[in-house]
C-alpha cells in the first residue's frame, strides 16, 4: 500500500499497552479511519480482540487523531458491541460510537419463493416468453398496418421527413460497407463456381451460377443480415433510450402518435431501403464475379453479362426484391418490438439490443427458407 | 479534516468551448472543513469547474490541485488514492442501474479488498441509516426508487469510503421543498458528525443559506464574488443582485408579503 501512503496524509493507527498500578492501560493513537486501517486491518483486529478479552483493561482513545464509522465499528465489534468498563473518549468522537450503540447486526432476508413454484417457473418461462414475444410482435404488425391505412386516408400526415432520414441513415450510409462485402462475395462465389464448373467443362455457366445465387438468394439475404446488425441494433437502442428519457411520453401528450412518427417511418424506411441496397449488392457482386471469371478462366465480360438475361428469367429479380422488402419490414418490426421492451437499466439495454439482432437475423433466414419452398417452381429456365 | 490543509485549489483555470470562454482565469482555494457553494447561471460552467476539480476533465490552462497535489502529474495509483478521499453526489445520482442499492454502496468498499462481507454489511446498513433510508431499501433496484430516495442512496454511496471531501452537484434539484429541506438536514447532520469538506454546485437559494458557509459566484467566466454568504449577498454585481435578491429568491410567505 505504498501508493496509498504516498497520496494520503494519514497517521497509521497504533496500539500501545502500558502496565500501571491500576492494571493494563491500552492507548490508541493515530488515524482510525477506513483508509488508514485497511493496510493492517487483520493484524489490528486480532490484537484488539485479544486485548478486549480482559475487561479489567483501561482503554484510552483520547489520542486518536481521526475516527470514522469504520474505525468505530472495528473497535465496537472487538469489544463485543458494548463499551468496556473503563474507556476514555474524546467528546468529538462520541457521536461516531453513538451510531453503533443503537444498532444490532443487520439481517438480510432474501424473499424466497417455495421451490415447487420456482421449478415450475423455470420450465414455464421460455414458453411464456415466446408466447409474449409472438403476441406483441403481431400486435406491432397490426398497429403498423392500421397506421398505414390511417395515413393513406390522411396523406398530409405521412411523415416524409422521418422516412427520408431513415432511408439516408440506413441506406445511403450503408452503401460503402454493403458494396465492399457484395463485391468480395461475388469474387469468392465466381472463383469457387469457376473451379468446379471447369471440371465439367461447363465454365461458361459461371455467370448463371453467380446470377442466380446473388439475385434470387444471397443478395437479399446477405444485405438483410448486414442491415439487421447495422440498423436493427441502432433502432432498438434508439427507441429504448427514447422510452427511458420519456421522449415517447412527451410525444404522446402532444397528441402525436409515436407509432406513426417513430415506428412507422423506420418500418417503411427499411422496407424501401432493403430492395434498393439489394440491387446495389447484386450489381457489385456480379461485377466482382465477372472480373474473377475473366481473370481465373478467361471468360469474356460481354459473354458473362449477355448470357444473364436468358439464363436468369426476370421473375427472379422480382422474387429477390420482394423478399428484400419483406426482410426489411421484418427487421424493422423486430427492432421496434425489442426497443419498446427496454427497461430503465443498462443491462436491459444490452440484452434487448442483442436479442433484436439475433431475432432479426433468425427471422430473415426463416422467411428466406419458407420462400424457397413456396416458390420452388417459379423462375427457372424451361419452367 | 484538518482545517489548515487545502482541500481544493484552482489557479488560473481557463476553459474555452469553441469560441466562447466559460472560465477566464479562475483562482479558488477551499480550505479543509469548509462548506462552499458554487453558484451561477445556467451555462456559466459550474459543472465543468466541478469536473475539473475532480480531475474528470483536464484544465485547458491553469492547474487544479486536490489535497495539494496536481492529479495530472501523479501515477495512476496515486491518482486513485487521492480520488478515494473524495465522494461525489452526481446530479442524477449515477447509481449503477443493474446493481441493487446494497451492492451500489458495497461496491467501493469491496473494491478496497480489505474488509470482510460482515463488516461491509454493517457499514452499508450504517450508511443507509445515516441518509435515513430503511435497510430494506438495500434490496431494491435504482429504478424502483423515488427521486428523493435516489439522491439519498447516491449520497450513501458517495459516503461509502468516508470521504474527506464531498462534491455535491445540484443536491436539491428535482426534490420537492419538503424533501429538499429534509435532504439538506441529512447533509448538515452528516457534516457535523463526519466533518468533511463540501463543495457543491447549486441553484437553490434557500438551501444555500442552510447548507453553506461560503459562496463563490461564477459569472462572465470569473468569480465575481467569493466569501461568507451574508457578504456575497451585499455585492453590487448585477448577476449577484438578481440571483439573490430577484423575485424568484424571495420566500413565499402568503398574504402581506412585500
Amino acid at each position: 500500500m505504498t501508493a496509498a501512503n504516498a497520496a494520503s496524509d494519514f497517521q497509521p493507527p497504533a496500539i500501545e499497552t502500558r502496565e500501571t498500578d491500576a492494571g493494563v492501560a491500552i492507548h490508541l493513537s493515530g488515524d482510525w479511519t477506513l483508509r488508514a486501517l485497511c493496510p493492517h486491518l487483520d493484524e489490528l483486529r486480532a490484537r484488539l480482540t485479544a486485548l478486549a478479552r480482559d475487561d479489567a483493561h483501561a482503554w484510552d482513545l483520547s489520542a486518536i487523531h481521526r475516527l470514522d464509522n469504520t474505525g468505530a465499528l472495528i473497535l465496537w465489534k472487538a469489544w463485543g458491541r458494548t463499551f468496556p468498563s473503563s474507556v476514555a473518549l474524546r467528546d468529538s468522537h462520541r457521536p461516531v460510537f453513538a451510531n453503533w450503540e443503537t444498532r444490532q447486526p443487520p439481517h438480510f432476508d432474501e424473499p424466497r419463493r417455495p421451490p415447487s413454484e420456482r421449478a415450475l417457473a423455470t420450465l414455464a418461462r421460455p414458453a411464456r416468453a415466446a408466447h409474449h414475444h409472438a403476441r406483441d410482435w403481431l400486435a406491432l404488425l397490426a398497429r403498423f398496418l392500421r397506421d398505414v391505412a390511417d395515413l393513406l386516408a390522411h396523406p398530409r400526415r405521412i411523415p416524409w421527413r422521418e422516412i427520408s432520414a431513415i432511408i439516408h441513415l440506413t441506406g445511403v450510409r450503408a452503401l460503402p460497407i454493403t458494396g465492399i462485402l457484395g463485391l468480395l462475395f461475388g469474387v469468392v462465389l465466381a472463383y469457387q463456381a469457376a473451379i468446379h464448373l471447369q471440371a465439367f467443362g461447363a465454365d461458361t455457366f459461371v455467370s448463371e451460377m453467380v446470377g442466380f445465387t446473388m439475385v434470387r438468394e444471397m443478395g437479399p439475404s446477405m444485405t438483410a443480415i448486414i442491415l439487421a446488425g447495422r440498423s436493427g441494433s441502432a433502432i432498438t437502442a434508439q427507441i429504448g433510450v427514447m422510452r427511458l428519457t420519456q421522449e415517447l411520453d412527451a410525444m404522446k401528450v402532444m397528441g402525436i402518435s409515436s407509432s406513426q412518427r417513430i415506428l412507422l417511418p423506420r418500418i417503411i424506411g427499411l422496407t424501401i431501403v432493403l430492395p434498393l441496397l439489394s440491387i446495389w449488392v447484386m450489381l457489385l457482386s456480379l461485377s466482382g464475379g465477372a472480373l474473377t471469371a475473366h481473370l481465373a478462366i478467361g471468360l469474356d465480360y460481354t459473354h458473362f453479362f449477355s448470357t444473364l438475361p436468358t439464363a436468369l428469367p426476370l421473375v427472379n429479380l422480382w422474387i429477390g426484391l420482394a423478399k428484400a422488402a419483406l426482410f426489411g419490414a421484418a427487421i424493422a418490426i423486430t427492432a421496434c418490438h425489442f426497443g419498446l421492451r427496454i427497461e430503465p437499466n443498462t443491462r436491459s439495454l444490452a440484452a434487448e439490443t442483442t436479442r433484436s439482432v439475433v431475432a432479426g437475423i433468425a427471422l430473415v433466414i426463416i422467411i428466406n427458407a419458407s420462400a424457397t419452398v413456396v416458390l420452388q417452381n417459379i423462375g427457372f429456365k424451361g419452367v | 479534516m484538518n482545517r489548515n490543509t487545502t482541500a481544493v485549489e484552482l489557479a488560473g483555470i481557463w476553459t474555452d468551448f469553441g469560441d466562447r470562454a466559460v472560465h477566464r482565469g479562475i483562482d479558488l482555494r477551499v480550505p479543509g472543513g469548509q462548506k462552499l457553494a458554487l453558484v451561477g447561471g445556467s451555462g456559466s460552467g459550474k459543472t465543468t469547474l466541478l469536473r475539473i476539480m475532480l480531475g474528470l476533465l483536464a484544465p485547458q490552462q491553469g492547474t487544479a490541485r486536490l489535497f495539494g497535489r496536481e492529479l495530472e502529474t501523479l501515477s495512476d495509483d496515486d491518482q486513485q488514492a487521492i480520488r478515494n478521499r473524495c465522494g461525489v453526489l452526481f446530479q442524477g445520482g449515477a447509481l449503477f442501474t443493474d446493481l441493487n442499492i446494497y451492492d451500489n454502496i458495497a461496491l467501493p468498499l469491496r473494491e478496497l479488498d480489505a474488509l470482510d462481507e460482515d463488516t461491509i454489511a454493517e457499514l452499508v446498513c450504517m450508511k443507509l441509516l445515516m441518509v435515513r433510508l430503511d435497510e430494506r431499501v438495500g434490496s431494491l433496484m435504482p429504478f424502483e426508487l423515488s427521486g428523493g430516495m435516489v439522491k439519498r442512496a447516491a449520497l450513501a454511496r458517495a459516503l461509502a469510503l468516508e470521504p474527506e471531501l464531498l462534491f455535491l452537484d445540484e443536491p436539491t434539484s428535482g426534490l420537492d421543498p419538503l424533501a429538499a429541506e429534509n435532504f439538506v438536514d441529512v447533509i448538515n447532520r452528516l457534516h457535523r458528525d463526519l466533518r468533511f469538506t463540501m463543495v457543491m454546485v447549486t441553484h437553490d437559494v434557500h438551501s444555500l443559506h442552510d447548507l453553506c458557509d461560503q459562496v463563490a459566484v461564477l459569472a462572465d467566466g470569473e468569480l465575481v464574488a467569493h466569501g461568507p454568504i451574508d457578504q456575497v449577498i451585499e455585492s453590487e454585481h448585477s448577476f449577484v443582485h438578481h440571483f439573490f435578491r430577484g423575485g424568484r429568491s424571495r420566500p413565499i410567505s402568503g398574504a402581506g408579503a412585500p
